[in-house]
């Protein structure tokens, strides 16, 4: 098979986001606090992802996936290279800082629109879009992943789409058990 | 006395053979391998751990390539691949990437082996004829069938090779709904679909099962021992004969030479990082063509200054891909009449055709005849995270998100069913396209990592054009909707090969004809570095057969 690379593979490079662009992000959005207290943080996690992955009649909902569960745990991940994992949670602070700016309140107090509008401005930003692709990419995760890694419940995400993931299943931890240095 | 008679760096396609054939013969064996021993129980299908978080391979910042692309300047760019994330690892684990192969298997032509001579010289291309050619390789191919477990279906065809043997040793697979549009369509038009060959069995064969059709195979290990990986097809005898040891986990990083330069003993760091020594009196390098001109690079000595067997500075060059692009059509289901939307839906069975009516090609484009390529049919392929990650981008590079996400994950999921081409052609050997030791970057363990330089000859993409074209009109053929393709010009890191060339000049090549080194009686390389030309087919099938091809020669020496 001709590799077609998978998941987050190259995209990085092809969005012309660059290594320095994960240790000092977003520099073009402005400035923005060093840490949300971590309730403000999740709600704003949900919030942004209850917009990217809305409730719709006969689909699951980000409840379903377990969604911002799958992302702290993935945050936790220490197979996800640690820069990106502090670049994840650097878009976060910097999505609530920039709503702030922009409309005097947090993301989590905006309408539709205009999280949309908020979204799609950050998207302009060269690091803002790889970030919000790497957003969308563990939703997709959340949704279609094992559900042995937490999201998925129940292979909700399977059933909607009518996939077959193919057997054998992966038990619980076997991944965890593969070297990492192999 | 040395430990060994005979020790295999790698225990891939090139080193599975030497190690069956020399352990069946009584010879005592050790194979070195870096990554795990896994078995079929440790195999799952698993989209997350094997595609997005790159089970079996090492971590990037731990062990980087560095890549070099041609800059907007003319000169060249170098970047490490943690930085870029283009991963040039295709699987460590002893059996090496077959176990994560979709089997494919395709041999090589007579006129491959004759590239220079049959189609002359390419300005800036370093394209030089094989010193052996398909008739002296042939019964290798056919002992692969046998030993490696082929299956397929061999029929009178205008542009089959020859073989010595009438018929593959087992059926084809199972095979898809679309197999038989494809041979309805293209005889109709006057092609000539093949059915291609599989490294898997369609059916349990002593210990080996038989396929289990879930669809996962490429980039999966295979859970039941079908796939003809190099571990379940060879390594699994040749421990069984009491005379092959494979160390897992063994990273070799030099091999050592005596004063008179013969190789006497490879290092390697073994599972807790310690570093540990073991002799043999035959040595057989099997890394994956970059890692091999690495430790030739890295095994410097007072008698090899500038790396073994790289006295005439050939390691490295002639580094050879494939030259690709990719197309793709849609078959909406709802279109498909209702007692075939089952059949089409699945993604079980195999497609198992190709087209070469274009590995020659004679057409106005092309100043003469020109050498063409493979365009082999696949079903696009189940992993649900890799398509879905895709999904998020439309057509103009736009995030997508909310209810337009969710829209096309239902309709790419459920509507429809895809099916891809693959197109094979010759990546041209130039001086552009090497490998080297990284001046500054290293491995976690302080060693120099690869620096491989990616230039592509631009007469590539001529014919990869020209085949992707002909590949679209293939898809409409066949009835595809929505038919698109990609010519790319970046390599494909799973179809590596060149690096040291096998030849009879010492001064061009750094092999002799039997793959053994010009300057080191008791080295021999059986991967796929010795390639001068790598043909318009994927290469494993080739590589196992020279591997059974050169396991003679050493036999002979020890």
């Amino acid at each position: 098979m001709v590799a077609i690379r998978t998941s987050i593979s190259r995209r990085r490079w092809l969005l012309g986001a660059t290594a320095a662009a994960l240790s000092l992000p977003f520099a073009a959005l402005g400035a923005a606090p060093a840490a949300l207290a971590p309730p403000l943080f999740w709600r704003t996690v949900r919030a942004l992802h209850e917009h990217l992955f809305p409730p719709l009649p006969g689909t699951p909902s980000v409840a379903d996936i377990n969604a911002t569960a799958y992302l702290s745990a993935v945050l936790l991940d220490p197979r996800i290279d640690a820069a990106e994992r502090e670049f994840l949670s650097r878009g976060v602070i910097l999505l609530d800082a920039y709503a702030r700016r922009r409309h005097d309140r947090p993301f989590t107090a905006l309408a539709e629109d205009e999280r949309e509008a908020v979204l799609r401005r950050i998207e302009e930003n060269p690091d803002g879009r790889y970030w919000l692709s790497l957003i969308v990419h563990y939703l997709l995760e959340a949704l279609l992943a094992d559900p042995v890694y937490g999201g998925n419940r129940d292979g909700i995400g399977w059933r909607w789409l009518a996939h077959d993931p193919g057997t054998p299943r992966p038990p619980r931890g076997w991944y965890e058990a593969v070297p990492e240095d192999a | 006395m040395p430990e060994f008679d005979v020790c295999i760096v790698g225990s891939g396609a090139g080193a599975a053979p030497i190690a069956a054939t020399l352990a069946a013969a009584g010879r005592r064996v050790v194979v070195l391998e870096k990554g795990p021993w896994l078995h079929e129980g440790d195999f799952f299908k698993d989209d997350r751990a094997l595609g997005a978080r790159r089970a079996y391979k090492p971590r990037l910042r731990d062990e980087p390539h560095v890549l070099e692309d041609r800059a907007e300047d003319g000169g060249w760019q170098a970047t490490p691949t943690w930085q870029s994330e283009r991963d040039f690892w295709n699987g460590s684990a002893v059996g090496g990437a077959t176990n994560f192969m979709s089997g494919m298997f395709h041999r090589m032509k007579p006129q491959d082996f004759k590239l220079r001579s049959i189609y002359g010289p390419i300005a800036d291309a370093t394209i030089a004829d094989w010193p052996i050619d398909y008739d002296e390789l042939e019964p290798y191919y056919a002992l692969v069938e046998q030993e490696v477990g082929v299956s397929g279906r061999a029929i009178a065809h205008p542009h089959a090779e020859p073989r010595s043997t009438p018929d593959f040793p087992f059926p084809p697979t199972t095979e898809h709904l679309f197999a038989r549009r494809i041979d309805d369509a293209f005889s109709r038009a006057g092609l000539h679909p093949l059915p291609v060959a599989r490294a898997i069995l369609p059916a349990t064969v002593g210990e080996r099962g038989g396929c289990s059709y879930s669809g996962y195979c490429g980039g999966y290990g295979c859970a039941t021992g079908a796939k003809g990986s190099a571990r379940a097809a060879l390594l699994t005898r040749a421990v069984a004969t009491g005379c092959c040891e494979i160390r897992p986990r063994a990273h070799v990083f030099r091999l050592v030479s005596d004063a008179s330069g013969r190789a006497i003993a490879a290092e390697y760091r073994d599972a807790v990082g310690g570093t540990r020594r073991v002799t043999a009196k035959v040595f057989v390098l099997a890394c994956q063509a970059i890692e091999t001109c690495r430790l030739l690079l890295l095994s410097h000595s007072p008698r090899h200054p500038r790396g073994l067997a790289n006295g005439s500075d050939q390691v490295g060059r002639n580094l050879l891909f494939s030259a690709t692009a990719l197309g793709a059509g849609d078959f909406p289901l709802a279109e498909a009449p209702q007692a075939e939307r089952g059949a089409l839906a699945a993604y079980g069975p195999f497609v198992n055709r190709a087209l070469q009516d274009w590995y020659h090609i004679e057409d106005p484009a092309f100043d003469g005849p020109a050498k063409g390529g493979t365009l082999e049919f696949v079903l696009q392929h189940p992993n649900a995270l890799a398509r879905a990650s895709t999904l998020k981008w439309d057509e103009n590079g736009r995030l997508l998100w909310g209810r337009e996400l969710k829209a096309r994950l239902e309709r790419e999921f459920t509507g429809m069913r895809r099916l891809n081409f693959e197109v094979f052609a010759d990546w041209l050997p130039h001086a552009d396209c090497h490998v080297r030791l990284d001046p500054a970057v290293t491995d976690r363990w302080g060693v120099p990592v690869a620096r491989v330089r990616l230039g592509f000859h631009p007469h590539n993409a001529r014919v990869t054009a020209f085949l992707a074209a002909r590949g679209e009109e293939a898809l409409r053929l066949v009835g595809a909707g929505n038919v698109r393709s990609r010519v790319y010009d970046s390599p494909p890191p799973n179809l590596v090969a060149g690096g040291c060339r096998f030849g009879t000049d010492p001064s061009t090549s750094v092999l002799d004809p039997q793959c053994r080194a010009h300057e080191v009686d008791n080295l021999f390389i059986s991967d796929a570095s010795f390639m001068p030309t790598g043909g318009s087919v994927p290469y494993t099938w080739t590589v196992y057969a020279n591997a059974f091809r050169v396991a003679r020669q050493v036999l002979a020496t020890v």
